[in-house]
């Protein structure tokens, strides 16, 4: 696709137009979610999911996306991540769209999760593959994305 | 239960859309908490930390030296260039933008969310709140090497074993989470 900024502008703008529209950028819609209140938004998530699975299956030949790896980082990182999120309900994506839709105080919770990434950053050794990696000690392969 | 929002037959679907093309057009997987990151060591080019690890010869990293590019070690994938993560994250923004306009909603405010504050109040409370959950957020997904689309999307639909539990960990935290904060506040 040319222009080349396209390709990572068509899919940003898609994520962020269906995250709002899902409401996944809607605090209490996300509560109503993880208190299984109303399963809409779950079930959205299940649906993306497995239709991956076939889809991912059926290009394993043409899309190498390399292996995720389990690394000492992978659980304590989940844990917190999780803890942050039913706090604020600001999952990285989603904090940007809420930017866009112009609430304030997403700002602040921004900045947070600038501050959180910034200080992982420095202790990325902790990041190290425990087994099953490619790679022996850090780095952005035991990342996923 | 809710006209406002999109059904879960169309979200869902859109959501595995963007998360196949991503990767068909920039051949890395999608994740936000990633793109963020690589945009973080952008804003740091200028002062390279001192790392904290020997670099392996054999493993140059996959970008993640501050300030350097360097092709991807073998079995890992290199991510797309900064100006391209900045790119998507400015286009996600706009696609929150647009969205919210299509759903009718102000296009600036300073309310969070009343769920929010009536949980945590409005005030300087509330943004500490919103801080600290933002530093937990931040932290986990770099630590954890990704987020909701990483690991959620991503990872779970190549049906990766590491991805799996990640997204097993910060969904049930999180259910547990927001029930304890429903106890605590009724």
């Amino acid at each position: 696709m040319k222009p080349a900024w396209l390709r990572t502008a068509v899919p940003g703008f898609l994520l962020g137009l269906t995250v709002t529209r899902l409401g996944f950028t809607d605090y209490a819609e996300l509560r109503r979610m993880l208190l299984f209140r109303d399963l809409r938004l779950l079930l959205a998530f299940a649906v993306a999911v497995v239709l991956l699975i076939v889809v991912f299956a059926a290009l394993r030949n043409r899309l190498d996306l390399g292996k995720v790896v389990f690394h000492r980082g992978l659980v304590p990182g989940a844990f917190a991540f999780g803890v942050g999120w039913a706090m604020t309900g600001a999952c990285p994506g989603v904090v940007i769209a809420q930017l866009g839709m112009g609430i304030g105080p997403a700002v602040v919770s921004y900045l947070g999760i600038v501050v959180g990434a910034r200080f992982a950053a420095r202790l990325r050794v902790a990041a190290a593959p425990v087994y099953g990696g490619p790679r022996v000690v850090g780095g952005d392969c035991a990342s996923v994305d | 239960m809710n006209a406002y929002y999109w059904p879960w037959w169309l979200g869902g679907p859109l959501l595995a859309f963007v998360a196949v093309l991503y990767p068909l057009l920039t051949r890395a997987p999608l994740g936000v908490s990633g793109a963020l990151a690589r945009l973080l060591r952008w804003r740091t080019e200028g002062k390279p930390e001192p790392s904290p690890e020997p670099a392996p010869a054999a493993n140059p990293g996959c970008g993640d030296r501050p300030g350097v590019d360097p092709a991807p070690a073998a079995g890992c994938v290199a991510g797309p260039d900064r100006f391209a993560n900045l790119i998507f994250l400015l286009a996600i923004a706009a696609g929150g933008a647009v969205g919210g306009w299509w759903g009718g909603q102000p296009p600036v405010t300073g309310i969070y969310s009343p769920e929010f504050h009536r949980i945590f109040g409005s005030g300087v409370q509330g943004l500490v709140v919103l801080f600290s959950g933002g530093v937990l957020v931040g932290f986990g997904t770099r630590l954890s090497g990704g987020c909701t689309s990483g690991h959620g999307l991503s990872g779970c639909g190549r049906l990766q074993p590491a991805s799996l539990v990640a997204t097993a960990v910060f969904f049930g935290v999180a259910i547990g989470v927001s029930f304890l904060l429903e106890a605590l506040k009724r």
